[in-house]
């Protein structure tokens, strides 16, 4: 099937390339030009095949006998299983989140030594990197490779160890189509765009992202913002390190990564924040865990202050069982285990819920800023569930 | 810099030796319960052999269509070039490592398997049903 070059997946060598960037080859890249390509296939071409099998024979046989619809977006997964159709699109599309990650790791691999050589180089020169090795991983992390990323965040082959961060950074280009940009850092143009747009006077001067990873997000917030002290928390050493060297080769000099925990931030004062936020982050944790970080952040924000967290929507009562059953995939086959919970959870309540008062809180939607083009405000194609569009699920201080 | 967290790695079942190369870390499995799509495990092995063979062959198609825009605008090959061409040893030996990889990467699931039942105590392993030349499916 022919297809305009409009409808293409973005070839990877857009990819920004920046000082700490894993060094690939032509098949390299032509790997991931397969990965994006089959990504946008599954999901453009033979999506609606899912649709299609649901309406055409699963709901039809449900309904003959149960004598009633399917009532909830768990009944529709149960029954779609069982589809030859529905079974074969989600082994490609797991096999395809398996096959992107081999394919990062075989790049990654043979220069796990050089790339903590060159990360401890560009770290020492800029000083922008504070590991603290007697943080505990959350459970939530220990007990299972989110997304289907082996050794997740966190885990270290070597000493100086930055190889999970260059996994992650090297096929989430592939993962999001480009979706995201060449430094695959959307979101966080996303939030300073938004801000720009809805609050051109914030000023802040005190900035925290909590899950940081890499700084996919914390970048472009830390650029908008050149006189803030910009300071980014994970508890993975590796994409700590990895963030801090790229930062680093990005000449981004007002950003800090701290290796800490954000359900225990004691280490900052109360109220020393102008502005907290995460980015695709709470659908990683734990109910228990997002009420103890948001309890640290009301505790951690000034008076004025913003939070704002972003997130795939909440499934409503106004959103199709179906559309819920689709966006949840990844809860069930691609090790995202706390995505089904969060998204039946309004995120506002648990804000309520953890000290900020009612009339504080609002939702907004925050859609990816394209560089470099003049369509910004194009809206991103819908994926259902994986577009670079989001809700901004968020609090002013003391308003 | 920090001491290595020699737990998360055992985590994985790995003794890493710092000072080899990390080829066999390349096809780790990612932590988790990986759900069971098709009949049976031995389909599920076929569909990532498949994938991987159809990654791996458009990877060979893009290789190619860049040799040959390179050959078209900057020099002729002769065909007698190509078959005629013999390898040396440093190069046959190149070319055979690429043989290894490129069944490793198509065979990820299987060394995955075996990865996995290594792990397994005795009582609760399941053995893969190797499929004999008079077995018939039912």
């Amino acid at each position: 099937m022919s297809q305009n070059s409009q409808d293409q997946a973005p070839a990877w060598h857009n990819v920004e390339a920046h000082g700490i960037f894993p060094k690939h080859s032509h098949d390299d890249v032509a790997r991931f030009n397969y990965i994006a390509t089959m990504n946008k296939y599954l999901s453009q071409t033979l999506g609606e095949g899912n649709a299609l099998a649901y309406e055409k024979r699963v709901e039809p046989k449900h309904t003959k006998t149960n004598q009633r619809a399917p009532v909830s977006r768990h009944e529709i997964r149960s029954a779609m299983n069982g589809d030859p159709f529905h079974a074969v699109w989600s082994a490609a599309k797991r096999n395809t989140m398996e096959q992107r990650q081999q394919i990062s790791r075989s790049i990654v691999m043979p220069q796990v030594m050089d790339l903590a050589k060159k990360a401890q180089e560009l770290i020492s020169e800029k000083g922008n990197l504070e590991l603290d090795s007697t943080t505990e991983l959350p459970s939530y992390i220990a007990s299972v490779d989110h997304h289907c990323m082996p050794g997740s965040y966190h885990t270290e082959l070597i000493e100086g160890d930055v190889s999970a961060g260059a996994n992650y950074d090297a096929g989430i280009f592939a993962t999001t189509g480009g979706g995201m940009g060449p430094l695959s850092d959307g979101a966080g143009r996303a939030v300073v765009k938004w801000l720009k747009n809805n609050h051109p006077d914030f000023r802040p001067v005190r900035i925290l992202e909590i899950g940081c990873t890499i700084g996919h997000t914390l970048l472009p917030v830390a650029e908008a913002f050149p006189d803030a002290t910009v300071i980014g928390v994970d508890v993975g050493a590796p994409v700590l390190r990895y963030g801090a060297a790229r930062a680093a080769s990005l000449g981004v000099d007002n950003v800090t990564f701290v290796q800490a925990n954000g359900e225990g931030l004691s280490r900052y004062d109360d109220e020393s924040f102008d502005f907290i936020y995460t980015s695709m982050f709470l659908h990683e944790t734990s109910n228990r865990a997002m009420g103890s970080v948001m309890t640290e952040v009301s505790r951690l924000l000034k008076p004025g202050g913003l939070t704002l967290h972003l997130e795939q929507p909440s499934y409503s009562e106004d959103m199709p069982l179906y559309e819920q059953f689709i966006r949840d995939w990844d809860a069930h086959n691609n090790n995202e285990p706390f995505w089904t919970t969060l998204h039946d959870i309004d995120i506002k309540n648990v804000l309520a819920e953890n000290g900020f008062q009612s009339s504080e809180l609002f939702v907004a939607p925050i859609a990816v800023a394209k560089p470099d083009t003049l369509n910004e405000d194009e809206p991103p194609l819908e994926d259902h569930g994986r577009a670079a569009a989001w809700l901004g699920y968020g609090a002013w201080k003391g308003y | 810099m920090d001491a290595l967290r020699h737990g998360s790695v055992m985590a994985h079942g790995k003794d890493i030796d710092v000072t080899s190369d990390f080829s066999k870390e390349i096809n780790w499995s990612a932590k988790g319960k990986r759900p069971q799509f098709l009949g049976d495990k031995s389909q599920e092995h076929l569909m990532s052999m498949t994938l991987a063979l159809l990654q791996e062959l458009a990877v060979t198609r893009e290789r190619l269509d860049t040799l040959e825009r390179i050959l078209d605008k900057q020099a002729v090959v002769a065909k007698s070039d190509i078959d005629g061409f013999a390898p040396d040893e440093e190069a046959s030996a190149e070319r055979q490592a690429r043989q290894h990889q490129l069944i490793s990467t198509v065979m990820r699931s299987l060394e995955q398997e075996v990865h996995a039942m290594k792990q397994q105590p005795a009582e609760t392993s399941e053995p893969l049903h190797v499929v004999q030349p008079n077995d018939r499916v039912a």
